[in-house]
C-alpha cells in the first residue's frame, strides 16, 4: 500500500517531525515560547500565537512603503520579511521543510494517505512562477484597497486546529463562514489527497516564495547551503525527484536531474532518498 | 553570432509567464476571501465586490496579449521567410 522507500525515509521523517513538533511549541498558541519571549522583550502587546509572527501581512507591507515604520518597530513582523528571507539566503529555507508547522502538518498526515489515492503532480507542473505570480498579486491588491488576510490563510487554519486540539473551538467556528473554501482547499485538495502534502506550500506560499528567491540568489551567487547533486555518482535514476515533496526537482527522462532552488525547501527528504548518496547538503562547490 | 527572435525568447518562457498569470489572479482572487470583504471572510453575498471582480480577469487577459502578440508574430517572420 506504500512505497518501500517510506521505510527508508521513516528516521528522516522522524527528525524532521521532532522539529516539526519544536516549530508548533515556538510559534502556536497555547505555546507559542518564541513569540512570547519577542513579544515580552519587545513591550508589544499582540496575541501570543500564530498571528503575531504572521507571514502573509508583513509580506503585503513591503508594498505599503508607509508601513515600514510598523515593520521595523516590532521584531515579531520582522520575522517574514527580514529573519527568514536573509537565512534563506545562506542556510536555504530550512524553516520552511523543517519547522513550518502549516506545511508540516498536510506533509505528514498525507503521509498516512496510500499514494494512490493522491495527485501527483511533481514534475508535471512548475508550481515556481505560480507561486511568485501569488506573491506579485497578493502584494498588487494592497494599491486597490485589498487585503489577503487570515480567512485565507493557512497559518491560521493550522493555528484554529492546535487551538481546538487544546480545548478552544472558536477557531473552528470560522469555518461555517467563506473560509472553509482555504480550508478544503489546504487540507484535503492540496494537502492529504496531493502528494508531497506541500501543495499549498508549493503554489500559494508568499513566504516561502520570498525565501525560495533569496535562497535562489545565494545559490547563483554561491554563499548558500544548499542541495547538491554530485554528477559523477548520479545514475540519474530519478528516485530523488519522485520523493521531493516541493516538486523541485525535474523528472525529464531525456536530461539529468536538476534542482529548482526557488522550489526546493530544503527540507532533504531527496539526500536520504538517493540510493547512491549522490545528494548532498553544504556549500556550492 | 545568430539572434534569437524575439517571439521564439517569449515563447520559451510562455509555461512561466502562464504560471505567473494564473498565480496572479489567485492573488488578486484572495482579496475577496480575506478581509477585503466587509464581513471579514463571511460572504454575505452583498455583490460588494462586484465592481473588483473585472480585475481578475487582468492577469490572464494581459497572458493572452503576449501570447497572441507572440503567434501573429511568428506568423509574420515565416511569411516574410516564405
Amino acid at each position: 500500500m506504500y512505497p518501500s522507500m517510506y521505510r527508508r525515509l521513516l528516521p528522516h521523517w522522524a527528525k524532521r517531525f521532532a522539529f516539526f513538533l519544536l516549530g508548533i511549541v515556538l510559534l502556536y498558541a497555547p505555546f507559542a515560547l518564541f513569540t512570547k519571549l519577542m513579544l515580552m522583550l519587545s513591550g508589544k502587546q499582540h496575541l501570543g500565537d500564530a498571528h503575531s509572527v504572521c507571514l502573509r501581512m508583513p509580506i503585503q507591507w513591503l508594498a505599503q512603503p508607509w508601513m515600514y515604520g510598523t515593520i521595523l518597530s516590532d521584531p515579531t513582523y520582522m520575522v517574514s520579511v527580514v529573519f527568514l528571507p536573509i537565512a534563506a539566503l545562506f542556510l536555504g529555507p530550512l524553516f520552511c521543510g523543517w519547522m513550518c508547522p502549516a506545511g508540516g502538518m498536510t506533509e505528514f498526515i498525507s503521509r498516512a494517505v496510500p499514494p494512490r489515492f493522491q495527485i501527483d503532480l511533481s514534475g508535471k507542473i512548475n508550481p515556481v512562477p505560480v507561486r511568485y505570480g501569488f506573491l506579485v498579486g497578493m502584494m498588487g491588491i494592497t494599491f486597490i484597497g485589498g487585503n489577503a488576510c487570515c480567512s485565507f490563510c493557512n497559518f491560521t487554519h493550522a493555528q484554529n486546529i492546535i487551538n481546538a486540539i487544546f480545548g478552544d473551538f472558536l477557531g473552528i467556528m470560522y469555518l461555517a463562514s467563506f473560509s472553509i473554501v482555504s480550508f478544503i482547499l489546504w487540507f484535503f485538495v492540496m494537502g492529504l489527497f496531493t502528494k508531497g502534502g506541500r501543495g499549498w506550500c508549493n503554489f500559494l506560499c508568499p513566504a516561502g516564495a520570498l525565501m525560495g528567491l533569496t535562497h535562489s540568489l545565494g545559490a547563483k551567487w554561491k554563499i548558500s547551503r544548499q542541495i547538491k547533486i554530485d554528477r559523477e555518482t548520479c545514475t540519474d535514476c530519478k528516485t530523488c525527484a519522485s520523493n521531493c515533496p516541493a516538486w523541485a526537482m525535474s523528472r525529464d527522462k531525456e536530461k539529468p536531474v536538476e534542482i529548482n532552488y526557488h522550489g526546493c525547501n530544503t527540507c532533504m527528504d531527496c539526500v536520504k532518498a538517493c540510493p547512491v548518496k549522490a545528494i548532498k547538503y553544504g556549500m556550492a562547490d | 553570432m545568430v539572434k534569437t527572435p524575439f517571439y521564439t525568447r517569449i515563447q520559451q518562457i510562455q509555461p512561466k509567464l502562464h504560471g505567473l498569470a494564473v498565480g496572479m489572479t489567485l492573488g488578486i482572487g484572495s482579496m475577496f476571501l480575506g478581509q477585503g470583504c466587509p464581513l471579514l471572510g463571511q460572504c454575505p453575498t452583498c455583490a460588494a465586490c462586484a465592481p473588483r471582480l473585472p480585475l481578475l480577469a487582468l492577469p490572464l487577459l494581459a497572458d493572452g496579449v503576449v501570447f497572441i502578440s507572440a503567434k501573429v508574430m511568428q506568423r509574420r517572420a515565416e511569411k516574410l521567410e516564405d
